[in-house]
């Protein structure tokens, strides 16, 4: 017997041979998670943006956040960022078409990343305000690498796409459509592997910026 | 590759532990943290209990449609374009990874923390066959440079202080000064192994979860380091327990809320990944080959057991945090790779109970544990079930053995119980001098040589009552 | 048990360390209950209720004295033990022994029903929320340990807070984390006794640094454990039994002679 059929016969022995059909299982795990709103943190509708940045700034995730008015303006709100910390010009973008096209005049977009790269500068998919949580799915636009390599990142999220609850964010990825990564990223590479002390910057990035686009 | 237990040297161990002043340091700048942490989590979040309970029944659910989930699981990672592979036992387990890693022709293999690849031996296995094996994760980082054992699931050099770390680092690091602060150390690590990550020709995980209606592998770190190590190298391979299935995301999300609260007292670890299948057409990153080892070693006996329940464990760590013993002898004591409360159990089934015999009764049975579980499994019930097998099987030392018989039969016996005890507090009462407590007895040197034991106030309630003493 | 009167009838389960070792609190729970209007009668068939064997592994030990316990005590309207421990072991771990024995298993499920600890059965079963004693006093600055049994298995939590608060001239003050276990574990302290002493040391730091003069608990494994460790140290923290202090019995701490 193969080790597939004797793992499996081995688990049907020990459940007792009675097995349910798989719509009937389905129809229990569905009942499981059937009134998510008695299990999760309450996000009132009306402050979701601002439990969004409550959270990221929090003092657990330590992400900075800054409020961009329009697209035109994002290329100014970076350029400041790095200025003030007297990096670039080069950062590592991986950005949506319509917003490479934007005036970067004075920085480096570069669509590679370096293994020591300072910056890197992407586009989030959606926020959750639940923890403050930003999401990216990997796709052939957005290499996924950007998102955890570099010292500094630098993540656009729209203010539409915020979301109360991780179960918003992730509800438009089915079974046939998940991208082959889909990261949950929530402040900064981060460790409490010595003393239980939390240290920033542990393998990837040691500052999170999120840039709120105004819709 | 099998895993050395020591679990039989648990009692010299435990004694010995609790006199090294850098795990007691240790000990108590840590456990104490994540008490607190977790406790603040608890209050600030008051679906705590109610989630509890869905995760539980979750887990449950799961356990009793394995076999569908397992085969769900198979075939839709398999649509994904991974490759699923099935491992009986360790050494099956440890076989099939060894094997990818030379199909790759793998000179540098980096790995991120996995438990499960601690149980089944897999770094053993890795460097016998002559990689070069990087953990990845910082504790085990650590681990690999002293070459310790985890003594956490969660934070895996928890024994080791600041200090301890820094002269590993001097003597490891080519760029490494001996300082204590711990930001450098970090700094320290993070130089080391950027190196690594990039030079690696297979990254190996284990998984939080699996998602059966996706066939997606999801883990969860702070540290990122599950994402660099397997996203650069060429070769993915995932060793995941049969029992990590969940039924989707959204169940995942249930436990995803109490696994890093329960942990290390956050609402979500920093980063947590969902990885379905490898490079897609367009991809400019990630692998071109993507493994799943779906490991048995002993899971499918435990879910034929009593001891089911234990593997609903999601390995967050919370009733090693609030076990009192773990709080004073740390996790090597235990001699396998799981400590505390949920080691207690698992260890036995891993091991043998006769081996480990000692660790269900290492445990003072007050509960704080199972109030602490995410997913409610009744560890004390469990220890009192491994009780009752290691006083079966005649793995109790003679002594207490006969005591406990005697006493069994001298307390089903009303008159001469109440003879036994006037003899008892007469004797100690002589042995207390009339100064109401008795600092060292024979016989009772186990309970007198760290405190006194108070000597009974004089004659028997019974008896009182019975002379009309009110 | 039968339906509940006025002056429900009670079996004291007085416990075993209680009848060795301080039979004060037999007869400090007696006049608290009699004085919360209970008819209370003391089996004198009781010994133990076996929870040693049945931490220890021997089930068969255990299933004796546990039936020995049932039977003794199921007459009554309810069984009342100054124990959080023992009481766990009767109303919750007996179901355990019981499980391959329908028979026995309904007898204790019908018996369980009627199991309290003592001051949870004052405060909730009784509704009272300070002793039943009028005359109890206790001049001190006392804190209070949960037995873990106590707290997790019966959930006796506020209620010891609430009725020693009552009695006049205790000044309560809260341990910081009085939900840590002791170290006592019943057999755990001889088969792992530096474990426990060490256990024990940390819960002696915790109740100097509340700057109490006395400790009062509701399981007397634990107090033994704890008083040992104190008198050990040179503390002077004195020690009491919840019920002590709650019925005006409080003479003679732990560890001293009448």
């Amino acid at each position: 017997m193969s080790a597939r059929e004797t793992i499996l016969a081995r688990v049907r022995d020990a459940l007792g041979g009675t097995s349910e059909g798989a719509s009937i299982i389905a129809a229990e795990a569905a009942a499981l998670v059937a009134a998510p709103d008695r299990l999760r943190p309450e996000v009132p509708t009306d402050a979701v943006l601002d439990r969004f940045v409550a959270k990221a700034t929090s003092e657990k995730v330590t992400a900075t956040v800054e409020h961009v008015t329009e697209a035109a303006v994002l290329p100014e709100a970076v350029r400041r960022y790095l200025d003030e910390r007297q990096l670039g010009p080069r950062i590592a973008a991986a950005l949506p078409r319509e917003l490479v096209q934007l005036d970067w005049t004075g920085l480096e977009l570069a669509d590679d990343i370096d293994r020591n790269e300072t910056v890197a500068l992407t586009f989030a998919d959606a926020g959750i305000a639940e923890t403050g949580t930003l999401v990216f799915p990997s796709s052939p636009e957005v290499p996924n690498l950007f998102n955890f390599l570099s010292l500094h990142h630098l993540a656009v999220v729209r203010a539409r796409d915020v979301v109360p609850h991780m179960e918003d964010a992730w509800r438009r990825f089915t079974p046939g459509t998940m991208p082959r990564s889909l990261s949950l990223v929530t402040g900064t590479s981060g460790t409490a592997d010595i003393e239980g002390k939390n240290i920033r910057g542990a393998h990837g990035p040691r500052f999170l910026h999120i840039l709120i686009l105004a819709d | 590759m099998t895993v050395t237990y020591t679990s039989q040297h648990f009692k010299r161990e435990a004694k010995a532990a609790l006199v090294q002043p850098n795990l007691q340091r240790a000990l108590d700048r840590t456990t104490t943290l994540l008490q607190a942490r977790r406790a603040d989590a608890y209050r600030t979040y008051p679906a705590f209990e109610t989630n509890r309970d869905a995760a539980s029944a979750i887990k449950d659910h799961v356990l009793r449609h394995l076999d569908h989930y397992l085969e769900t699981f198979e075939r839709n990672a398999t649509d994904a374009g991974c490759v699923v592979h099935w491992a009986r036992d360790a050494q099956e387990a440890c076989r099939i990874v060894v094997d990818l890693c030379r199909g790759a022709d793998a000179k540098t293999v980096t790995r991120v923390k996995s438990m499960l690849g601690e149980e089944i031996g897999l770094p053993e296995a890795l460097d016998g066959a002559g990689f070069d094996r990087v953990e990845t994760d910082l504790a085990e980082h650590i681990n690999q440079l002293a070459g310790d054992r985890p003594s956490h699931i969660v934070i895996p050099a928890l024994h080791k202080t600041r200090e301890e770390v820094s002269d590993l680092f001097e003597r490891h690091h080519p760029q490494h000064r001996h300082i204590d602060d711990i930001g450098e150390l970090v700094e320290s690590a993070r130089l080391t192994l950027r190196e690594k990550y990039f030079a690696a020709d297979v990254g190996i995980s284990g998984a939080n979860f699996l998602l059966a209606d996706s066939g997606a592998v999801c883990t969860v770190t702070n540290e990122g380091n599950a994402e660099l190590t397997m996203q650069l190298p060429k070769v993915q391979i995932v060793t995941a327990g049969i029992e990590k299935l969940v039924p989707s995301l959204d169940h995942a999300g249930v436990l995803l809320r109490l696994l890093a609260r329960s942990a290390l007292g956050m609402e979500l670890t920093q980063y947590t990944t969902f990885l379905t299948g490898a490079r897609r057409p367009g991809d400019r990153d990630g692998p071109e080959e993507m493994h799943i080892v779906l490991v048995d070693a002993g899971r499918t006996e435990l879910l034929a057991d009593e001891l089911r329940p234990i593997l609903k464990c999601i390995r967050c760590a919370a009733c090693i945090n609030h076990c009192p013993v773990y709080g004073q002898i740390g996790g090597h004591a235990y001699g396998g790779i799981y400590q505390g409360p949920m080691g207690s159990v698992l260890t036995p089934a891993m091991a043998s109970l006769a081996q480990a015999k000692d660790l269900p009764h290492a445990c003072t049975l007050n509960g704080r544990c199972d109030e602490v579980c995410p997913v409610k499994i009744p560890l004390t019930d469990l220890m009192r079930t491994l009780r009752e097998r290691t006083w079966r099987e005649g793995l109790v030392d003679s002594q207490s053995r006969l005591a406990m018989r005697l006493w069994g039969r001298v307390a089903a016996a009303p008159a001469l119980y109440r003879m036994a005890t006037r003899w008892a507090v007469r004797t100690l009462r002589t042995a207390a001098r009339g100064r109401g407590r008795i600092g060292n007895m024979p016989l009772a040197g186990a309970w007198t040589k760290g405190r006194d034991l108070p000597a009974p106030e004089g004659g028997t309630f019974m008896d009182r009552y019975r002379r009309g003493e009110r | 048990m039968g339906a509940k009167r006025d002056e429900p009838t009670v079996g004291l389960l007085v416990t075993c360390i209680a009848d060795a070792m301080r039979p004060t609190v037999g007869f400090a729970t007696l006049r608290l209950l009699e004085a919360a209007g209970c008819r209370v009668e003391v089996p004198t068939v009781q010994t133990c209720c076996g929870q040693p064997a049945y931490n220890s592994g021997d089930a068969e030990s255990a299933r004796t004295l546990a039936k020995r316990v049932v039977a003794a005590f199921e007459r009554f309207d309810y069984c009342v033990a100054p124990s959080g421990s023992c009481m766990g072991m009767v109303k919750h771990h007996y179901a355990h022994l019981f499980r391959d024995d329908p028979d026995w298993a309904a007898r204790h499920r019908a018996f369980a029903e009627g199991c309290h600890e003592l001051l949870s059965f004052l405060h909730d079963v009784r509704g009272l929320r300070r002793s039943s004693i009028e005359d109890a006093r206790y001049a001190g600055r006392v804190t209070y340990h949960h037995s873990c049994s106590g707290l997790r298995e019966i959930g006796v939590r506020e209620q010891a807070e609430t009725l020693l608060r009552a009695v006049p001239g205790v000044d309560f003050v809260g341990l910081a984390d009085p939900e840590a276990c002791c170290g006592f574990g019943g057999t755990f302290c001889v088969k792992y006794p530096e474990i426990s002493t060490s256990i024990v040391a940390d819960k002696v730091a915790d109740i100097e640094a509340t700057g109490a003069d006395t400790l009062v608990g509701g399981d007397l494994g634990c107090l033994m454990n704890i008083a040992g460790r104190l008198s050990r140290q040179g503390t002077g923290v004195r020690v009491y039994h919840t019920a002590e202090v709650l019925a005006g019995m409080a003479d003679v701490p732990f560890g001293s002679q009448r």
